[in-house]
């Protein structure tokens, strides 16, 4: 029986012969689990299908260097890690409908309004302040704490993901966790 | 009235747990990759007009060529066919062209 990977070694074999339309299948097999990683680096639709735009076309140009010994779908992920990384390095600033009430103290709304629930444009707003909170600190660390905490990785694969050693990865995320305590007390949010 | 010992003020792991129920609305981005992919690929889209490769076809050396020669060959056509009479023109205008045609008297002007 033709395994998940063994479809996508097939259609990653055309596509690398110029077999657009294998892409297409690449595109439409993936884009759902790439902008679920995404979202937890960028939670504004429309940023984030730049990004799962993006994720896609660099995983073109590299297609010749993945290899079928690893799921492909590992292969794109990391991709799109990076993407977001490029995100937060190329893009600092605070999610817009929150910035302007940044100076007012930390956004903070627990519930939503019944009306508002199934409304997108409301029902990010927990990431929303979370990438808030995170967007104090300097984009290494603001990447490394989105892999620990939304992405729920473990210091091994961070440190795989971002080609760091894992002693380093340790030492970066027990700073970057310092500085977001810093800013976790300024907006009076408990740890 | 609610007690402040049920509305606790937030917390990170809180927000993190919540954070992590929240999920994208579904995104579509075939189209625009397939898009983005032709550009990169150079493969012209049935539906679009390629102006840069129509104006270097407009101008590349053979339509140049004869595009150039029609332009001289109409302008020599053109000039060989419409009479110019500027001197006429200027002649009839001059009181003293005139008068020296034979009307009046020309020691008048002196």
């Amino acid at each position: 029986m033709e395994t998940e990977t063994d479809k996508d070694r097939k259609l990653v074999d055309r596509a690398r012969e110029g077999d657009l339309r294998a892409f297409d299948q690449i595109v439409t097999r993936h884009q759902g689990m790439i902008s679920r990683c995404l979202f937890r680096f960028c939670p504004h639709q429309a940023d984030l299908e730049d990004l799962v735009q993006d994720t896609f076309i660099k995983a073109y140009r590299k297609l010749h260097l993945w290899k079928p010994t690893a799921p492909f779908e590992n292969w794109l992920r990391r991709i799109a890690y990076n993407t977001g990384h490029d995100y937060f390095r190329r893009c600092k600033r605070t999610p817009v409908t929150l910035a302007s009430r940044a100076g007012k103290g930390f956004p903070y709304e627990r519930e939503l309004p019944e009306e508002k629930q199934h409304d997108h444009r409301y029902q990010y707003q927990i990431t929303e302040q979370v990438q808030f909170l995170l967007s104090h600190l300097p984009a290494d660390d603001r990447h490394l704490l989105t892999l620990q905490y939304l992405e729920e990785r473990s210091l091994a694969e961070v440190a795989e993901i971002t080609g760091w050693s894992l002693s380093k990865t340790k030492v970066k995320s027990f700073r970057a966790k310092k500085k977001l305590r810093k800013y976790l007390t300024r907006y009076e949010i408990s740890g | 009235m609610k007690s402040p010992d049920k509305n606790p003020g937030p917390s990170w792991s809180r927000l993190v747990l919540a954070s992590r129920k929240e999920s994208p609305a579904p995104v579509d981005v075939r189209y625009r990759v397939r898009v983005e992919l032709e550009k990169i690929l150079r493969i012209p889209r049935k539906d679009e007009v390629d102006w840069v490769e129509a104006l270097i076809t407009l101008f590349s050396p053979n339509p140049v060529k004869a595009g150039v020669a029609a332009a001289l060959v109409s302008l020599l056509l053109v000039t060989a066919v419409t009479p110019v009479d500027n001197e006429g023109a200027l002649e009839s205008e001059d009181p003293l062209i005139t008068l020296f045609s034979g009307e009046g008297e020309w020691s008048d002007w002196l």
